[in-house]
């Protein structure tokens, strides 16, 4: 142990006696830094602040530029981004130790690659792989699919693919499905569509060979729905989109199908139906109970009238401006709203008889207006409700609170009202206009996030209820 | 005749500016010549200016304009898709003919669409504008010629050329808007603006000096000083030496340290960083509260700038506008505040307080004077001005331009040589972090009228900056150039 310290030590002697001069050189070139000496700043503790610092520099695509400004004001100039890569290389050659800190270990490995030495960063990494449990392995696969770009990397991501491969064994069907996903990803990302199928056909091969104990769980499901999700945006985001169509084609129906499947037939615990339940007792702020009313009038029972009733909240980005600019030029057509409302429409004329309650929520303020009144946004509401879209029907509408963002920001960020929280919990979700059938007794018949694409499914259960 | 004849055919004794009761009768004939059926905004800005300058060149008078204008501005809004029409004729055909154009155009773009969302806006009281001056408004060419004498004859005496520009010039607009739900606004501002400056030079190429001001009124500026600074300014630059660019500790007068307070205005804005735009006062995503946040509320430069504007003080030239709150931008070096649009305030901030983009602004200075400045340094540059600024990196937020007009190396505490002009490269954020002294602050040439004038608001479109002298460590010339 004491001669190891020893020979540490001369080690580390060795490097300082030579560096100093070798160091200036590099950075005055590299940097053209006012400061007569770099090592003058660096000592054990900063160069792992700098190695990490770089690290995230690397790894993330878009803070460079911000890390530049931050820099500028609180730290000395050498951690700037560009001087952050030649003082990160200064530290890798004055502090030549390659037993770092067990947290480091996986950042200093990316110095490494970084700075082009491929060789010491499978060294590392493989140590590292070495060292940990399968799980960890996995993280640490995946990590590197997602971290480094494969058009820098390609030998090197062919390697450590097929150690992945070898290193993780078949019945670890969760890991590998998370790190074949990430590897897929990193081929989209990359513009390499055809692998990036190939990847995607492997991982499918998986989730089928799965066995059923693993299958069946939650977490198996959720792992699943994650990383076919990031595929599925991937590949709808990138400008290749045709050459995937082609070459995966018939990859990307199968596993779309799956995907549906999973989420269709869905029997994850977290998300109860609410099929026949009874439908919550919605209460809210302003309560209009005829069409022609103008202002709130007195709050009623919704589920009052024993009658069949088809509820429906209009979410509140249909009366604020976002929607209403995509239906410009550059989104030809009607807006999702529109159609939603279009669609009830075409609904309540059918079926004269049924009841229909309308719920929304306030948010402060209407298009680009200036911030506005409760009451009165919930009477423009109202008449939005009734004239744009046209629909009849008796309306509550909630107040939603808000939390402040402290000063100076003070952004107000909504929180969901009661009303919401229950009209989630019946099938209703937030972000989109939804429907929900109630039958005579109050209870849920059927319910849809996307009534103007499920309107014939939701007509006929109509109908059938009325005929009852 | 009608009313734009008159206006044209009056004599020399006559209003200068279309008077406010004009104004309104305009608008009255628009409001009775738009189509209430058509629905939507109806918005109408009557704007008129007068403005006087003297342009002179190689000692020699070169230009005397007298300029007035109406301009009428009729914008019919529907839903979010506008027609808008801007005339000068103001007679009752004129009026209904380009009411009925906006209209069409509005209703072409906007397709059948029944009803707009409102835009609450309070009825506003007309508000009395503080930037104006009668003295500029009453301004005689007569009056004008001492100043100009002045530099031509100094200049002259000592073989220079003298060269520069002189002008008052006066504003004033009367804007009416309406809403669907019958809900008006009116607004009535006028502004007057001079501005001298006077550029003095060697007649072979080898020295240059500069000086000016603008302000609403003459009396906040000295005339005599300019022309005098400008001949001064020009003789001591004369045989610069070459020095090798690098990083020099520099003290920038107020004129050129305003270039790098402009830059760093023109970051001044909230929309970007908030909705996580390449912007350097982005500090990142909040994902507890799914938002991108920005940097307010961090120190950001140096601790002894603040930045704020008062449009309620006169001399950084705004008239009382409606939204146009006093605002800190930065408190001690902490940034309190950033520019928002009223459609991001309203959306992510729920309340009214807009803080609407400006380009004046005030940053209060210490009574350390230029000398003490000088005094105080080893070994240093002084730099009167910069031209040709333009951005290298917008993530960086480097700038390069080149210094103008007069550039010196201080010794020991001494001026002792004029200095040939530098490129340089640099960022407002750096300069900024890296002061050794502020000086006394005063008020710099910034005449900018934007064609904003009659789109926008006549009172935005000024620019006028109080900002101190400041000695910057470090500030980086990077190569020198020919231009004098």
């Amino acid at each position: 142990m004491k001669s190891r310290m020893l020979l540490i030590t001369l080690v580390v002697l060795s490097v300082f006696s030579v560096l100093p001069e070798r160091l200036y050189a590099q950075t005055k070139f590299d940097q053209n830094l006012d400061s007569p000496d770099l090592t003058t700043y660096i000592h054990p503790d900063e160069c792992n602040q700098v190695i990490t610092r770089m690290y995230t520099i690397k790894r993330n695509k878009y803070p460079i530029w911000l890390d530049t400004v931050e820099f500028s004001y609180d730290v000395p100039p050498y951690l700037r981004d560009k001087e952050a890569d030649s003082v990160g290389r200064a530290c890798l050659a004055k502090f030549n130790i390659e037993e770092f800190p067990s947290e480091y270990n996986y950042d200093w490995a990316f110095i490494y690659l970084s700075v082009g030495d491929t060789d010491k960063f499978e060294k590392l990494f493989g140590s590292l792989i070495d060292s940990v449990e399968i799980k960890n392995k996995a993280e640490l696969y995946a990590r590197f699919f997602r971290d480094s770009d494969y058009r820098l990397h390609s030998d090197l991501y062919r390697k450590i693919y097929a150690g992945f491969l070898t290193n993780i064994p078949r019945d670890s069907v969760l890991e590998r499905v998370g790190v074949i996903s990430a590897y897929a990803n990193a081929q989209l990302k990359a513009g390499n569509f055809n692998d990036a199928g190939v990847s995607a056909i492997q991982l499918m091969d998986e989730i089928e060979s799965a066995p059923d104990s693993v299958r069946n769980s939650n977490h198996f499901k959720i792992v699943v729905m994650i990383s076919s999700m990031q595929i599925f945006l991937h590949t709808t985001y990138q400008e290749g989109l045709d050459s995937i169509r082609t070459s995966t084609d018939a990859y990307f129906n199968y596993y779309r199908g799956i995907f549906r499947r999973v989420m269709n037939d869905s029997t994850i615990d977290s998300i109860p139906t609410t099929i026949g339940k009874k439908f919550p007792d919605i209460s809210g702020d302003f309560y209009f109970a005829n069409v022609g009313d103008t202002v709130p009038g007195e709050a009623f029972d919704i589920l009052g009238r024993g009658t069949p009733a088809l509820v429906i909240r209009v979410d509140g980005s249909c009366h604020s401006s976002k929607p209403l600019i995509r239906e410009g030029r550059q989104w030809p057509g009607q807006g999702y709203c529109e159609r939603f409302a279009a669609s009830i429409r075409r609904t309540m004329n059918k079926f004269p008889g049924l009841d229909l309650v309308i719920v929304s929520t306030t948010f402060g303020i209407l298009g680009d207006g200036s911030p506005i009144a409760p009451r009165e946004e919930a009477i423009l509401l109202h008449k939005y409700v009734t004239d744009h879209f046209g629909l009849r029907g008796r309306m509550v509408i909630a107040e939603t609170p808000f939390h402040r963002i402290q000063s100076p920001d003070a952004r107000r960020v909504d929180l969901p009202s009661d009303m919401v929280e229950k009209l989630v919990a019946s099938g209703v979700g937030l972000g989109s206009p939804g429907a929900v059938l109630l039958d005579s007794d109050g209870r849920v018949v059927i319910s849809s996030n996307a009534y103007f694409e499920e309107e014939p499914k939701l007509v006929d259960a109509i109908r059938a209820l009325l005929a009852r | 005749m009608n009313s734009i004849e008159t206006y044209y055919r009056r004599d020399e004794k006559a209003e200068r500016l279309l008077s406010r009761e004009e104004a309104i009768g305009i608008v009255d004939e628009i409001k009775a010549a738009s189509s209430p059926s058509a629905g939507g905004r109806l918005d109408v800005r009557v704007f008129s200016y007068w403005a006087n300058g003297v342009r002179w060149a190689r000692n020699n008078t070169s230009l005397s304009n007298l300029g007035r204008e109406i301009k009428v501005y009729i914008g019919r809004s529907k839903d979010r898709f506008a027609g808008t029409i801007i005339t000068n004729q103001t007679d009752s055909e004129s009026v209904v003919n380009a009411t009925r154009l906006a209209e069409k155009i509005a209703l072409e773009v906007a397709g059948d669409r029944p009803l707009d969302l409102p835009v609450n806006r309070e009825t506003l009281e007309s508000t009395p504008s503080k930037v104006w001056s009668e003295g500029v408004y009453n301004r005689t060419p007569s009056e004008n010629a001492p100043s100009i004498e002045q530099v031509i004859t100094d200049a002259e005496s000592r073989g220079f050329l003298a060269a520069g520009y002189l002008e008052s010039y006066a504003a004033n607009v009367y804007s009416f808007s309406s809403d669907k739900w019958g809900r008006e606004s009116t607004e009535y501002h006028q502004i007057t603006q001079a501005q001298f400056s006077s550029t003095v030079r060697h007649p072979k190429g080898t020295a240059s000096g500069w000086a000016g001001s603008s302000a609403y009124d003459f009396s906040l500026m000295d005339l005599g000083r300019i022309a005098s600074a400008s001949v001064e300014k020009c003789i001591a630059s004369l045989d610069p030496v070459r020095l090798e660019p690098g990083r020099y500790t520099t003290i920038l007068e107020p004129a050129a340290s305003n270039t790098f307070f402009s830059l760093f205005l023109g970051l001044m804005n909230r929309v970007s960083p908030e909705s996580g735009g390449a912007h350097p006062f982005l500090l990142g995503r909040d994902f507890a509260l799914s938002r991108f946040r920005s940097k307010l509320g961090l120190k950001i430069i140096d601790e002894r700038i603040s930045l704020y504007h008062n449009p309620g003080d006169p001399v950084t030239g705004l008239p009382e506008i409606e939204g146009l709150n006093k605002v800190t931008l930065v408190d001690k070096g902490v940034l309190k505040s950033l520019f928002n649009y009223p459609s991001h305030s309203f959306q992510e901030l729920y309340n009214e307080d807009i803080s609407l983009s400006r380009a004046s602004f005030t940053v209060p200075g210490t009574d350390v004077s230029m000398d003490d400045m000088i005094s105080s340094t080893s070994r240093g540059l002084i730099v009167t001005r910069f031209s040709n600024v333009h951005r290298v990196d917008d993530k960086s937020v480097l700038f390069s331009g080149f210094t103008r007009d007069g550039l010196w190396l201080v010794e020991n505490g001494k001026i002792t040589k004029a200095v040939r002009n530098f490129k340089f490269t640099e960022s407002p954020l750096f300069v900024l972090n890296n002061l050794d002294t502020v000086g006394i602050s005063e008020l710099v040439w910034n005449p900018t009228k934007a064609r904003t004038e009659l789109m926008g608001h006549p009172a935005y479109s000024l620019q006028s900056r109080v900002v101190p002298s400041i000695k910057v460590k470090d500030f980086s010339f990077t190569s020198t150039i020919d231009a004098i």
